[in-house]
């Protein structure tokens, strides 16, 4: 039984990076724009299906591929943001406009999807092979990698959001927009970058968790669901909450499916959700300000 | 330096300036007075382009800045300290202090900016690392000043710089102002105390309603009765 249950924790440890990446990237969306981007889950899709076409199309390798398709979802997201979303934002009823706007690009893209490359679940080899066998426990290398790959990203970003010039005009914007402009900061194109940036982090975990599940259409939609969890657990807008949360939420997933059954996953993730927006309204690093 | 003809302002349908007019030279310290509510915010924001006006021309050094974008201000030699200090909440004071030299052009001078204000302003040094919301709101707005002065502006508009201080912090905000001044640049800003303005300023504009209603220099404006009565709440000085 405690083999099993640490096998679950590994599991949870692994859905949870999944988890805490999506988070990151919609965070940081909605921190510098305010804007729940609904078509989330589509940038996480066109991900998949940019490195499937890239690898078993084109037979680019699989560390070029995923270079160039986030550079795709990158530069697509960009040109959505600035062309769809931010002539929204100047406008009186933003705040729902831009909701329909995003539901709009998010069906847009699925059946675009659908159109172009039918509704089959395509699968994608494994990045790499083989197995880890340790004190008992045998974890496929794949499966490492995603962890791996999602923690450097995410530690990539936070040293971005640190570190450099782009970094500071996000924090700033996300912070405080109209004193940030009175700075010099370009909040607008800080904002269309930043939606990008978290497009780009959506599809890229689209990528290192295609060859696990398959690339279809729909392959967003679950995992967008999760992310807008991952994102309210943790404190809109707040990047740290985010890859906590998302952590947290897979790790409390897989354990509570080891005690009870698979059936329970989703019921389990949005009581723990509930339970705590019941207690913290404003998540677990979210500004308790903003709620008083 | 700068020149505002004939400026007026709406928001949606509610028009909250008419016809402002308003100068500063070069090296002037420059009071906006009048109640609350009287738009005297709302000449900064025309100024510094978050409230674009409908009608009238904004001229700073002889540039036509009417329409120019707010981002763009910085680079043109004016900043604007927002009311309420506007830190931002999570940053410490010195990351606060160096998105004052976010532009190109003041990040090139940000290293002896920095220094310059370290001088100036202690609680730079002795605070810089701490979370900008942890400090008084004295304090903050030390910061907030500081952090407007980094891209080393010709021009420094302060929004409210003394409210909510406590009366000691108001003397020390004064003090400051005039260091700033002395060292050449140009501060307009505003207040209600007509004492406290002329403590500092070499002008002052009384604004009621989103209108001018009086404009002069130092004192001799307190003896005029329109003061006396929107300020001083001496209702029989006017008739």
């Amino acid at each position: 039984m405690s083999g099993q249950l640490i096998e679950q924790i590994v599991n949870g440890v692994i859905l949870g990076a999944i988890y805490a990446l999506m988070g990151a990237g919609l965070t940081l969306i909605y921190g510098t724009m305010r804007v729940l981007n609904f078509a989330y889950g589509e940038f996480y899709m066109l991900g998949g299906y940019a490195f499937l076409l890239l690898t078993s199309g084109a037979e680019t390798p699989w560390p070029l591929a995923l270079v160039l398709a986030a550079i795709l979802v990158f530069a697509f997201a960009a040109v959505t943001a600035a062309g769809v979303v931010q002539p929204l934002l100047a406008r009186p009823g933003w705040d729902f406009s831009t909701i329909a706007a995003t539901l709009g690009i998010s069906i847009a893209m699925q059946n675009a999807a659908l159109a172009i490359w039918g509704e089959r679940f395509q699968s994608v080899p494994y990045m790499v092979d083989g197995t880890l066998e340790v004190a008992g426990l045998y974890i496929p290398y794949q499966r490492l990698l995603i962890v791996a790959a999602a923690a450097v990203l995410i530690a990539g970003t936070a040293a971005i959001l640190s570190f450099t010039r782009f970094g500071r005009a996000v924090r700033a914007t996300a912070q405080d927009r109209e004193a940030a402009r009175v700075l010099g900061v370009p909040a607008d194109r800080t904002s269309i970058l930043a939606f990008a940036f978290g497009s780009a982090l959506a599809a890229l975990a689209g990528m290192i968790l295609a060859p696990i599940y398959a690339v279809s259409p729909w392959m967003g939609v679950p995992l967008a669901l999760k992310a807008f969890a991952v994102v309210v657990l943790g404190g809109l807008g707040s990047f740290r909450g985010a890859v906590v949360a998302g952590l947290l939420l897979g790790i409390v997933e897989a354990v509570g499916v080891a005690l009870t059954s698979s059936e329970w996953r989703e019921a389990i993730a949005f009581a723990v959700l509930i339970a705590v927006i019941w207690v913290r309204p404003w998540g677990l690093y979210g500004m308790e300000r903003l709620v008083r | 330096m700068l020149e505002i003809r004939g400026v007026c302002v709406r928001y949606g349908a509610t028009q909250v300036l008419w016809d402002i007019d308003l100068s500063v030279s070069e090296g002037e310290v420059v009071a906006v007075m009048g109640p609350n509510g009287s738009g005297k915010s709302t000449i900064f924001k025309a100024v510094m382009g978050l409230a674009p006006p409908f009608a009238g021309a904004i001229s700073f050094r002889g540039e036509d800045i009417t329409r120019l974008p707010v981002e763009k201000h910085v680079a043109r030699g004016i900043a604007l300290v927002l009311e309420r200090r506007r830190l931002f909440p999570t940053m410490t004071v010195r990351e606060n202090v160096l998105m004052g030299a976010f532009h190109p052009q003041a990040a090139k001078g940000a290293d002896e900016a920095l220094r310059w204000l370290q001088g100036l302003f202690p609680v730079l040094r002795e605070r810089g690392g701490q979370i900008a919301e942890s400090l008084s709101g004295g304090e903050q707005q030390m910061v907030a000043i500081a952090r407007g002065l980094m891209s080393r502006p010709r021009l420094l508009i302060l929004d409210e710089p003394f409210l909510g201080l406590a009366p000691k912090m108001v003397a020390q905000v004064v003090d400051l102002i005039r260091a700033v001044n002395a060292e050449g640049i140009a501060v307009l800003f505003n207040e209600q105390n007509v004492r406290t303005s002329f403590s500092i300023a070499d002008r002052g504009y009384v604004i009621e309603s989103g209108r001018n209603v009086v404009d002069g220099t130092g004192l001799g404006m307190l003896e005029h009765p329109d003061i006396r009565r929107v300020y001083l709440g001496e209702q029989g000085a006017a008739p």
